[in-house]
């Protein structure tokens, strides 16, 4: 690829998913010279070679729809059951004792391609965990703060819902920032609740979980209910993860193409190695990279780009592996680590998942809407946060889909002879389920399936921490990320009472619970009140915290390096602590707030 | 490959097997062409023989049956599915007719019985994943492949329609 080699750029950003790919976009709209290097290929507009490979893989997981390339490697769900097996073969090297179960994409548009969409904002209590619960840290900026920008992101990145379902556990919504006469409302209307939605509102009405209310409420998404940024209504393809065929659903491939629009150069296949500082000023002054040209094949170039401002906009896990990746002799910590909170604090949403079968006659018609469109948020804060986490229960759309891989489990089940694995079936059928018989059964089980996906809190432990490797390097030579891993006992607490609460729900429904922990295929969480299976959430967070003490963070509030003056970063590895809400939507609001005050660093310039 | 003749006769099986009608498995305008070319994928993954016995032994039962569905599918069960492999043989016409069963239902073809679910399978086009039939006998479509419009989700699906689960009588060419 060719590319300008004297131009000054004011910006260089690295990485161009949501947060990089919006501000490349904002400042170049603002007459800012922007250039991002992005290491994945350039996003095909036509999606029908990503949803070729979705159809034909096997495993439909997050990251089967977008290919593999050993010169930009990314962790894979498949990888992470097998992460101690002498097999193992995987991107992260996993220490241990739990390995990291989430996963990320390096493609140009980044994880947005296989977010779920959901995009609730973190509550107010969210922001003071150690001052209202005494656990883990706050944040140095306040819901106040953050909601004019939560208003701004849900504008940009465009969100469905209608504020009167979101005002809950203190969350506050004012006034319009853009029609400050007008009080705010989403930028379009809410996504309609599903058939399973309705059907576990209606019958959880009037029940409480540690004295806290049972409450359904419908999830704000950046997928379309009405025509916005010239991309088309949501048609219900039960597909956002691992991905929307018609691009209902945001995804910063957007902000990408928005961004060049405005005049941004983006270098795709370009890889940020390190982080080069002035000794004299203490200021960053270039940044390394290397290129490749075909997926696999030897790097086909490297060189250093300056500029006066830099933005590292990688995500939790490349970015503190850039930072530390960048240790020289004057700074033998790395980049930006005066603190040596670089890479620590590493953070998920610990998954629990639970699983049902509604009683004989009463489906709830799964596999039909978007993959999640409600959820219980009524357990996401209260007086039980002093003791153990706190969680919000995800409805799926998607039946057993991801607790029990059907419908094709299922129905193997039902077509093989002799087999009998789902209780509650007829009695076997000697050489097995056929013809109308199959249709019926298949139609009985599966109408009837529904889960819950309890995201849970996690704590920020120092000891949870993202190294480069030094000795397994990827095919570049770039070091590998080595990641030490656990969760802690209040997480644990919290994980075991959403088990527990996805079953008084099931009890209460008249559902059975098939909520089971397999040893061969699941990675166990030992909690207060038993074993079960935990999963990533695809939210990795923590690991460059924003805080006002220099020696405690990394960022300040504007998300600007408190060692180097002209380094912000971006992300939710900002998150000093995590909350329940998916990150997705803060990111978005804190890169708009952080967007400000690069502005005003360079007018200051 | 598969003349006219066997392919009305893989689809009358296939109706019988699965319980969706011939007219849903094989429409009369299909661009994609899906059931001949589940028949040509069939010959070219199976035992050489092995799809011939088994239509053969179709074609005995249906003329058996004088006609009534019931003894199509009793013979179905018990001289088809019934049917296990001798060994050292590991396939038989009863796991192929089974195959047959997960590949229209699926879109996936299989070659263990039962399917092992960490390594076996191959989805057979990305056509055929949006022709899966399973989707359809629970009132919905391939994830990642829907025809419906906004909102859809918000009320119960339409009834089931006789084709897909009233296949009590398939069409069987009894001549």
């Amino acid at each position: 690829m060719t590319m300008p080699t004297n131009k000054q750029y004011d910006v260089i950003i690295v990485g161009a998913g949501i947060a990089g790919a919006i501000t490349a976009y904002k400042l170049a709209q603002s007459g800012k010279s922007v250039l991002v290097l992005e290491g994945g290929a350039e996003p095909d507009p036509d999606r029908a070679d990503f949803m070729d490979r979705f159809y034909l893989a096997m495993a439909k997981t997050p990251e089967s729809p977008y290919p593999n390339d050993p010169d930009n490697p990314r962790p894979l769900t498949l990888d992470i059951i097998n992460w101690n097996s002498p097999q193992y073969n995987g991107y992260f090297i996993q220490n241990g004792p739990i390995p990291f179960g989430s996963t990320y994409e390096r493609v140009a548009g980044g994880t947005t391609w296989h977010w779920m969409g959901t995009s609730l904002r973190l509550l107010p209590n969210d922001f003071k965990l150690q001052t209202n619960y005494g656990h883990g840290m706050d944040w140095p900026i306040g819901y106040s703060d953050v909601e004019p920008y939560y208003a701004l992101a849900e504008e940009e990145i465009g969100v469905a819902a209608n504020v009167v379902d979101q005002e809950y556990l203190g969350l506050t919504f004012g006034n319009d920032p853009t029609n400050p006469s007008q009080p705010y409302q989403y930028p379009m209307p809410g996504i309609p609740q599903s058939v399973v939605d309705t059907t576990i509102s209606a019958d959880v009405a009037g029940m409480t979980f540690d004295g806290n209310p049972v409450t359904v409420s419908p999830t704000p998404q950046a997928r379309n209910s009405a025509p916005y940024d010239n991309r088309r209504v949501c048609a219900g393809n039960t597909n956002c993860i691992p991905i929307c065929p018609i691009q209902a659903k945001y995804d910063a491939s957007i902000h990408i193409a928005k961004a060049q629009d405005n005049g941004a150069d983006v270098w795709f296949k370009t890889i940020a190695t390190s982080v080069t500082v002035d000794p004299a000023t203490g200021l960053i002054s270039g940044i390394n990279y290397k290129q490749y040209q075909t997926p696999g094949g030897p790097s086909s170039g490297s060189g250093t780009v300056s500029a006066k401002l830099y933005v590292l906009a990688a995500h939790a896990i490349e970015t503190p592996k850039l930072l530390l990746n960048s240790a020289t002799n004057e700074l033998p910590n790395g980049v930006a680590n005066r603190s040596g909170q670089v890479g620590c604090n590493l953070m998920d949403h610990p998954v629990q998942l639970s699983w049902a079968l509604m009683p004989q006659g009463r489906p709830l018609y799964p596999f039909r809407g978007p993959l999640s469109t409600s959820g219980i948020e009524s357990l996401r804060d209260g007086a039980f946060r002093s003791q153990r986490a706190a969680f919000r229960m995800e409805i799926g759309n998607e039946g057993w889909n991801w607790a029990n891989g059907d419908p094709y489990t299922t129905v193997n089940q039902l077509v093989t002879p002799g087999t009998n694995v789902v209780p509650g079936l007829t009695p076997p059928v000697n050489g097995g389920m056929f013809g109308p018989g199959l249709v019926r059964e298949v139609n009985s089980i599966i109408t009837r399936q529904f889960r819950f996906g309890s995201l849970v809190e996690q704590l920020p432990l120092a000891t949870n921490r993202i190294v480069p490797s030094k000795t397994k390097l990827d095919n570049l030579g770039i070091p590998r990320p080595e990641i030490t891993y656990d969760i802690d006992p209040y997480c644990r607490a919290g994980f075991g009472s959403a088990a527990d609460a996805a079953s008084q729900v099931f009890t209460r429904m008249g559902a059975t619970n098939f909520t089971t922990f397999n040893p061969l295929n699941d990675i166990p969480l030992e909690c207060p009140n038993g074993t079960f299976a935990v999963y990533g959430a695809g939210h990795t967070m923590g690991t460059y915290r924003m805080g006002n003490d220099p020696t405690t963070s990394v960022v300040n509030a504007n998300h600007q390096s408190h060692d180097h003056p002209n380094l912000f970063m971006l992300g939710s590895g900002v998150f000093p602590s995590v909350g329940t809400a998916n990150p997705t939507l803060t990111i978005a609001a804190l890169t708009l707030m952080a967007t400000k005050a690069m502005m005003g660093y360079l007018g200051n310039q | 490959m598969a003349d006219s003749a066997s392919l009305s006769q893989f689809v009358d099986l296939s109706a019988v097997l699965t319980g969706f009608t011939a007219d849903v498995l094989n429409p009369p305008l299909d661009p994609l062409e899906i059931a001949q070319n589940y028949l040509n994928f069939v010959e070219s993954n199976s035992v050489p023989g092995m799809l011939d016995e088994l239509l053969a032994t179709f074609e005995s039962i249906v003329s058996a049956s004088g006609g009534d569905p019931q003894k199509v599918a009793d013979g179905v069960q018990s001289q088809i599915l019934s049917v296990a492999p001798v060994p050292p043989a590991t396939e038989s016409i009863g796991t192929l007719a089974r195959r047959i069963i997960r590949m229209w239902y699926l879109a996936t073809w299989y070659t263990t019985e039962p399917p092992d679910p960490a390594g076996d399978g191959q989805v057979i086009s990305a056509n055929a994943y949006t022709r899966g039939l399973a989707w359809s006998a629970f009132q919905a479509h391939p994830m990642g492949y829907s025809e419906m419009t906004f909102g859809y989700w918000a009320t119960p699906p339409a009834p089931p329609t006789a084709t897909l689960v009233q296949p009590t009588i398939p069409s069987i060419n009894t001549q």
